[in-house]
């Protein structure tokens, strides 16, 4: 065996620049395939991470209530004492049961409003921060104009630099917010311009923050109440399991209720996206008290998710039409080798040498071909994902969201490496084969001879 | 047979001089009432064509033209956009307490609110409705006044439920005729928000409309939108109008 792997690792050498041709036309396909794999993996971690930041956690929880005209109203009312479990409410007990995986846990309230300075009026999603209560929250900001406000200030306005931009106002200036109560109501409020902030992922999905109470005035949810509770979790990867948990403990809609037609916004931004407050129909059950939906990173990236795979697939179906292509020059290749090396095999069946041995030398040949082009396309895939890396993107387009600090990622994940490295092989041997096989079976008189 | 039955134009606040004094002897719920029954169409069904310029200091001046059909008893109406041609075919179809907003582009039907802005004007999709005031709203005072060349009274209104667009208003209406000649229109916090103009009105079948509506944006310096109803009709429509069927056949 350890002689035949010998011979076979020979004769990969003996016509350099054919295996080099056939190695180079391998490792431009696992080139393709490799730096595509990182890609949409790169993409999905940044997209990830980018969602993670503008909803805020890995958890999401949104409670609603029916009014007495059966207006759908989003609000939370129970309490989850200062952040903490065990404060006697279904969702206070309900957190507590997943306490241990909770490493942040944020009240918010959100809302779509128009923000107006003289003339000038921009649609922007508004969200109510508790950043008394949420000590960490003002200090992960980027700030690019003006100061974090102080706790008293209870009508600050933080902008993203667009927004502020657009309406053209300043740090100081007052801006009017047009909002509508949770049930549709028309609503103003006074802010002061205390910062402007750097976009945290699309322009669109931008969030200008105000203080949780002030909010609270103006979309007439009471004192205390709120919207959204964003759970951070140690392990993301938990978050479906947290969920579970939290769906077992919180009444919430029957499962066909469920499958709603997407908002396209973040979850928990009412009406924010062309769906206005609803009204639930003549035809449906009514339900007391708080009716909780819960969703995960998993949900809102799922959509992202199938895209991705639709790109693995399609890589992997390119990459297999190139190995493909390829292979057909290897079955040519190995079969202008079997006339070149017909005295050789003879000889090497005179003395001794059986069939399968000599089948084995070539399947092994082409196999060292395959894994040649394989290091070779990995380590051109590595320079070329290096390179790529490197480039600064403009940031100031929606092609932030999928960068990550204004540059591509790359993430190779090692099963995509293997499967392809497995498909190569196959497609390798399988190509080789037949003319393996023909070699096989040349008697050695013939051989001799130098005819096949 | 439409007879116009009143005309003003009142668009400066100058023209407004209130002598304030109490009118607490004034049936103020019979009153509201009474603006319901005149604006309201009962058995009859209406019929216009609404004309909207939108005026926006930063985006210009905007043309809509639409066609309206109204039915009070069902609390049914259909708008449907034909101008500009980039919005033809859009529809809003209110049955009940649901209304319905089409887009022609994606064939489909999405549910939206009285309270919404119509097609980023300044009018509001429940100004195309009859008009509650006795129920949604209760006075917290009454004054006499005069309005231009008119006596009124001037309503201040607070809502009675979370059903309406605005939680407070304050309308001025003819002490002769009960016609409301203009509103200002305030958030929950009580910041004028918006002020209306009814200048002019026509009797249509049982029911006195106004023809001409002037919507002022008081947040947006500059804003405003002037809604113009011709071809007034209290003729029969058939059911079939008030259905997403129809909307949808309107547009192949």
């Amino acid at each position: 065996m350890l002689g035949q792997l010998r011979i076979a690792f020979r004769n990969t050498g003996r016509q350099k620049k054919r295996t080099a041709l056939l190695a180079g036309a391998i490792s431009f396909g696992v080139l393709v395939v490799t730096v595509l794999n990182g890609f949409t993996g790169g993409v999905s971690r940044n997209i990830e991470r980018a969602l993670t930041d503008l909803i805020g956690g890995h958890v999401y929880i949104s409670g609603t209530e029916l009014t007495e005209s059966r207006l759908i109203v989003n609000v939370i009312r129970d309490s989850v004492a200062d952040g903490s479990a065990g404060g006697g409410s279904a969702l206070a007990d309900a957190v507590a049961e997943v306490e241990g995986q909770i490493a942040e846990l944020n009240r918010r309230s959100r809302t779509l409003g128009t923000l107006i300075f003289g003339s000038k009026q921009v649609n922007q999603i508004i969200e109510g921060v508790d950043w008394v209560g949420e000590p960490g929250f003002l200090p992960s900001l980027s700030l690019t104009g003006g100061a974090l406000p102080g706790p008293e200030a209870r009508n600050a306005l933080i902008l993203p630099e667009s927004a502020a931009d657009r309406l053209r106002v300043a740090v100081g200036d007052q801006v009017l917010a047009r909002v509508a109560t949770v049930t549709g109501q028309q609503n103003v409020g006074e802010f002061v311009l205390a910062a402007t902030i750097e976009e945290s992922g699309i322009t669109a999905f931008s969030s200008a923050f105000v203080r949780l109470d002030y909010l609270a005035e103006l979309i007439d949810t009471g004192a205390g109440e709120f919207q959204l509770l964003h759970l951070y979790l140690h392990d993301p990867r938990q978050a479906d399991r947290v969920a579970e948990v939290l769906r077992a403990r919180l009444p919430t809609a029957p499962e066909e209720e469920r499958v709603q037609e997407d908002a396209g916004g973040p979850p928990g931004t009412p009406g924010a996206f062309g769906g206005g407050v609803s009204r639930l129909p003549a035809d449906e059950e009514p339900w007391d008290g708080t009716r909780y939906e819960i969703t995960t990173i998993d949900d809102v990236m799922a959509q992202a998710s199938d895209l991705f795979r639709v790109l693995d697939i399609v890589s992997l179906v390119v990459f297999v039409i190139l190995l493909t292509i390829t292979m057909v020059g290897v079955v040519n290749t190995f079969r202008m080798v079997l006339l070149e090396r017909i005295r050789e095999i003879g000889t090497m069946r005179a003395v001794g040498m059986q069939r399968g041995a000599v089948r084995a030398i070539f399947l092994m040949e082409a196999g060292f071909i395959g894994l040649l082009g394989a290091l070779f396309g990995l380590v051109l895939a590595a320079a070329a994902m290096l390179i790529l890396s490197r480039l600064t993107l403009d940031t100031d387009t929606p092609l932030q969201f999928f960068l990550d600090a204004g540059r591509l990622t790359f993430a190779v994940p090692p099963l995509s490496v293997a499967t392809n490295l497995a498909i190569l092989l196959a497609l390798s041997l399988l190509a080789a084969f037949i003319p393996a096989r023909r070699a096989a079976r040349v008697p050695p008189s013939v051989a001799l001879r130098g005819s096949a | 047979m439409i007879r116009r039955c009143a005309t003003a134009l009142l668009m400066t606040a100058g023209l407004l001089s209130a002598t304030a004094s109490w009118a607490a002897d004034i049936d103020v719920q019979a009153l509201l009432a009474e603006i319901d029954r005149q604006r309201t169409f009962g058995d009859q069904d209406f019929t216009a064509v609404l004309t909207l310029v939108s005026e926006d200091p930063e985006e210009g001046v905007e043309r809509t033209v639409a066609q309206q059909f109204r039915r009070d008893t069902d609390d049914a109406f259909l708008i449907l956009i034909r101008d500009p041609a980039v919005q033809r075919g859009q529809g809003y179809l209110r049955q009940g307490d649901n209304l319905w907003f089409y887009d022609p582009d994606s064939r489909k039907f999405s549910h939206t609110s009285l309270k919404e802005a119509f097609q980023d004007t300044d009018a509001r999709n429940s100004d195309f409705g009859d008009v509650k005031y006795a129920e949604d709203y209760t006075a917290r005072t009454i004054e006499e006044g005069t309005l231009g060349k008119y006596a009124v009274y001037v309503l201040d209104l607070q809502a009675t439920s979370d059903e309406v667009t605005y939680p407070f208003l304050k309308a001025w209406v003819t002490r002769e005729g009960g016609l409301v000649l203009k509103t200002e229109d305030y958030s929950l916090t009580e910041r004028l928000m918006r002020t209306s103009y009814y200048p002019r009105y026509a009797r249509v079948g049982s029911a006195v409309v106004p023809t001409e509506m002037i919507f002022v944006d008081e947040l947006v310096e500059g804003k405003k939108t002037r809604i113009s109803m011709t071809d007034l009709s209290a003729a029969a429509i058939p059911d079939s109008v008030f259905t997403k069927a129809y909307v949808e056949r309107a547009n192949r």
